[in-house]
């Protein structure tokens, strides 16, 4: 049984969004959806629609731009080692 | 880490009524604090005003929601909140222009007539309610999942990078990137639906 075969699934998708972080995907569908194009778009429409993906992007960027930047700090990406299974 | 759930919105509106609910006229401050205040500003108001205004609309709201979640066909809170703001935003103008210059009430005319119809507050106010309420949740969702979770939907979404990219910046898979940002968005759409369900 291939990748895609295991793991084009809408259902593991939808469950891993809901999950709590410290059960991360597995290595197996981790795999899948790097190379399935279908999936990686079913992850995000699953996540919200493609107005809502624009409304928070407009949203954020406004609060940005203005003076709310303290309610979103920028990314620091010197910090030191991430840690995705926590 | 799981986000925190909420009461639902309607329940944060049953609790308005009691004005010593200090959380909950809280997070109605946060959301609807500067919807009132944006929209005046956006249509004219100096930012003292505007602040003045948005005082007035929630000294409205204590006063009268016990009375307006009486009514059966009381609408959504949304229209009734706009209807009190134009009130109040009327009610000020009058009072500032009468104070300051007519006898005859000219002043006060010209700055009535210029006051949107309330169509266009209307949409005025959806607008900034929408932008505000989609800032809150991810506020909310910024601080309650992790720092590398965040990262991955802000690389993505907001700087535009691509999945490729940002897993490189953030020394991991591209997996859990698409996983990440995504995750961000669910949760940002689930507190966003609370609200959406009492309007």
């Amino acid at each position: 049984m291939n990748e895609n075969q295991v793991a084009c699934d809408d259902t593991a998708l939808e469950q891993m969004l809901r999950s709590d972080q410290s059960w991360g995907p597995s290595d197996a569908l981790l795999s899948h959806v790097e190379t399935c194009t279908r999936c990686q778009e079913r992850l995000s429409e699953l996540a919200g629609t493609a107005a809502m993906w624009h409304g928070v992007k407009v949203a954020i960027s406004e609060a940005v731009s203005s003076d709310q930047q303290r309610c979103f700090p920028s990314v620091n990406l010197e910090q030191s080692a991430i840690h995705w299974t926590e | 880490m799981k986000p925190t759930h909420e009461p639902t919105r309607a329940s944060l509106i049953l609790r308005l009524q009691d004005a010593e609910d200090m959380a909950a006229w809280d997070e109605f401050a946060t959301i609807y604090g500067p919807v009132v205040f944006n929209v005046a500003t956006s249509h004219g108001f100096q930012a003292a005003d505007a602040d003045n205004l948005v005082q007035e609309v929630f000294m409205a709201v204590a006063s009268s929601i016990s009375k307006w979640l009486e009514r059966d066909d009381r609408g959504s809170f949304r229209a009734w909140l706009l209807r009190i703001a134009r009130n109040a935003a009327v009610d000020m103008i009058t009072r500032k222009a009468t104070r300051s210059l007519g006898r005859d009430g000219s002043e006060a005319h010209v700055h009535l007539a210029t006051l949107p119809a309330p169509s266009e507050l209307s949409n005025a106010l959806d607008l900034e309610y929408e932008r505000t309420v989609f800032q809150w949740a991810a506020e909310r969702v910024r601080e309650s999942v992790a720092e590398h979770t965040w990262q991955a939907f802000w690389l993505t979404t907001i700087e535009e990078l691509s999945v490729q990219a940002a897993a490189a910046k953030l020394n991991t898979r591209p997996g859990n990137i698409y996983f990440a940002r995504s995750r961000v968005m669910a949760r940002i759409k689930e507190l966003v639906q609370q609200y959406q369900d009492q309007q």
